[in-house]
């Protein structure tokens, strides 16, 4: 079986002119800067931004032959991740002039909807949970309370709170997956 | 999709959606999220729970105990929130309007001392549904339920009692009885 290219090899062939490697790339790449935008913008078009810049400005440097290391390509779109993330926080929401200049050249054909769980399902999953366990992945992923926090609200240790939410997160996957009756 | 050779532990990753661990650690989890597919697709798989839960708790359709954190963000974020409070012994004559994103019920109780606390709620047809062991802040003196909205809508003329039971080494102890006089809104299903 043919293994699929490394990165590295993505980023060499676009930079070569290779617009199937440019399709590829960006199939690759834009769910993991979207997960990179929702973690630190915890907003869904925010992200969705977030992915577009950063695919625009990797794949002009690439093509004008400008990431000297392709080998460490990861660390060029985390950089370039952190640097719009910051642009973002301080407000600078408008289209950047790259953007402007460049949007019209990705494929937006080759980024891959997010991932998004049936609600029905996940509803279902949630209610077969133990209370205390949905109460401590709403209070976890709701209201964005960490560990500790969560344990001093509700009267419990701290390995307590995440051994819940790890047991849960466990269960919910399982029930999700199908694979829980 | 490819294997990966040093794939980043569940809590790890867990603890990097949160946002419970060092710069230096979550720097070093995203580099590797950014680089490794099989570990990346894994992550997405959380942050679809974690997009998933924030949305049913925001359109009111997940049944559970929701602390006053909860209740304040959903004020924040601007959900119309229609919240009854009933004392112990209390009643009170509840509906659900065609606006309304969450339904509260807020029954206050005196919790000292209390561990554990069970929800028991039975309805016009003498039904009965425990749910054990809820989530609470003694220090609050109440419990918030937050019952589904799409469910409270398609519920007819009815009355539903709901108990708070402390569970104790020593056995039970009622600590409230709260009754809602459920009516649907003029116009709706059921109504």
């Amino acid at each position: 079986m043919e293994s699929a290219p490394s990165d590295r090899e993505l980023a060499v062939r676009v930079a070569g002119g290779d617009a199937s490697a440019e399709a590829e790339l960006v199939r690759r790449l834009a769910p993991r800067v979207r997960l990179y935008g929702l973690r630190h913008l915890r907003d869904a078009s925010a992200a969705d931004d977030l992915v577009q810049e950063a695919l625009v400005l990797t794949l002009e440097r690439l093509r004008a032959g400008r990431v000297r290391q392709p080998e460490r390509l990861a660390s060029f779109v985390f950089g370039a991740c952190r640097l719009l993330v910051r642009n973002q926080r301080r407000g600078q929401r408008r289209r950047g002039a790259l953007l402007e200049r460049f949007a019209g050249d990705l494929d937006r054909q080759a980024v891959p909807d997010p991932l998004r769980l049936d609600a029905k399902r996940l509803r279902e999953c949630l209610s077969r949970l133990a209370e205390r366990e949905r109460g401590v992945l709403v209070l976890t992923f709701y209201a964005e309370e960490p560990a500790g926090a969560i344990a001093a609200r509700l009267g419990l240790s701290l390995d307590n709170v995440r051994t819940v939410r790890h047991r849960a997160l466990g269960r919910l996957r399982q029930c999700v997956e199908g694979s829980a009756a | 999709m490819s294997s990966c050779s040093t794939p980043l532990a569940d809590g790890l990753v867990l603890d990097w959606w949160t946002g419970e661990q060092g710069a230096a650690e979550a720097r070093r989890v995203e580099r590797h999220l950014l680089s490794c597919g099989s570990c990346a697709a894994r992550a997405q798989g959380l942050a679809a729970v974690s997009e998933g839960v924030r949305a049913l708790v925001r359109e009111g359709r997940l049944p559970a105990a929701l602390s006053p954190s909860v209740v304040e963000r959903l004020r924040g974020e601007g959900r119309r929130i229609r919240e009854y409070r009933v004392a112990p012994g209390g009643g009170v004559q509840c509906t659900v309007g065609p606006d309304d994103d969450v339904v509260l019920a807020r029954l206050a109780a005196d919790f000292a001392g209390v561990t554990r606390v069970d929800l028991v709620r039975r309805g016009e047809d003498g039904a009965e549904q425990r749910l054990a062991d809820l989530p609470f802040d003694p220090a609050s003196g109440e419990l918030i339920f937050s019952p589904p909205v799409d469910m409270l809508r398609a519920m007819p003329a009815s009355v539903e009692r709901m108990r708070l039971i402390a569970v104790e080494p020593q056995g039970e102890r009622l600590l409230g009885e709260y009754t809602f006089d459920h009516t649907p809104w003029p116009g709706r299903a059921g109504a």
